[in-house]
């Protein structure tokens, strides 16, 4: 693997090195569109397809997208790649696993729900909340993002202040996060 | 349902939340505070598993 700066790669990206392109989305961006591809379109979508959309997205107007990174110092290509392509496969996810034309009801809730992939997600938040040690954490998690109560209410259930809430809700998702990562 | 936690006038403090080194900062309990759904704490934790594989991967 070539150890790219991550201004060689933005130059080599704008100047169209195909080295520097292959490198870049092959090595650079594998783990998370492999991560992407498996958890997120369970398979469905192969690598290079993902590597094109990714590509069409971040060469349009010039790589004006590798522009934002170059505002802001002291952070990795490696992890600001992360973020954007999390972000950019999460809008297009239903497009690219052809849900785009799924009938949706009164409720905007497709008629086959069953199908959706968002079922995985939820069990695979459930299974983590499950994980977790501290159970108060858990409950709240499940109470305010599985059945939707919100601060106010969490507040009265537990006796507390809604801006405990909100700490609490804080340290809950750290340890969320930690489970999480720690897991897989 | 993403932008939410995902401004990018924030973006700089999201990265720092994925990649560990915000995680008890002010601005982490923002973006925590924002967390509103299911799949928004599922893409916060994907976001950060693979920020903390980069950061082993950039060790290495």
């Amino acid at each position: 693997m070539n150890n790219y700066t991550d201004a060689q790669y933005i130059e080599g990206l704008k100047a169209r090195s195909p080295q520097v392109t292959r490198d870049f989305f092959y090595q650079l961006c594998n783990y998370t569109l492999n991560d992407i591809r498996h958890s997120m379109m369970k398979d469905h979508v192969e690598y290079d397809d993902l590597v094109n959309e990714l590509f069409l997205y971040l060469s349009q107007h010039d790589w004006h997208r590798l522009d934002t990174f170059s505002a802001i110092n002291e952070c990795h290509l490696s992890t600001w790649i992360i973020k954007v392509s999390w972000r950019f496969f999460w809008k297009q996810r239903h497009r690219l696993l052809g849900y785009d034309n799924c009938d949706m009801d009164t409720n905007g809730i497709k008629e086959s729900e069953t199908d959706s992939p968002d079922i995985d997600i939820i069990m695979d938040v459930k299974q983590t909340l499950d994980d977790m040690p501290n159970r108060r954490y858990a409950d709240l998690l499940r109470k305010m993002l599985l059945e939707g109560h919100d601060a106010e209410e969490m507040a009265m259930l537990y006796h507390t202040t809604e801006a405990n809430i909100y700490n609490i809700k804080h340290r809950a998702i750290l340890m969320f996060i930690k489970i999480y990562v720690s897991r897989k | 349902m993403i932008e939410t936690i995902d401004m990018e006038s924030n973006e700089r403090l999201l990265m720092d939340f994925i990649d560990g080194t915000g995680i008890k900062s002010k601005g982490a309990q923002a973006i925590t505070k924002r967390v509103k759904s299911v799949q928004q704490l599922w893409l916060l934790a994907k976001m950060a598993k693979d920020a903390r594989h980069a950061k082993l991967i950039k060790k290495q």
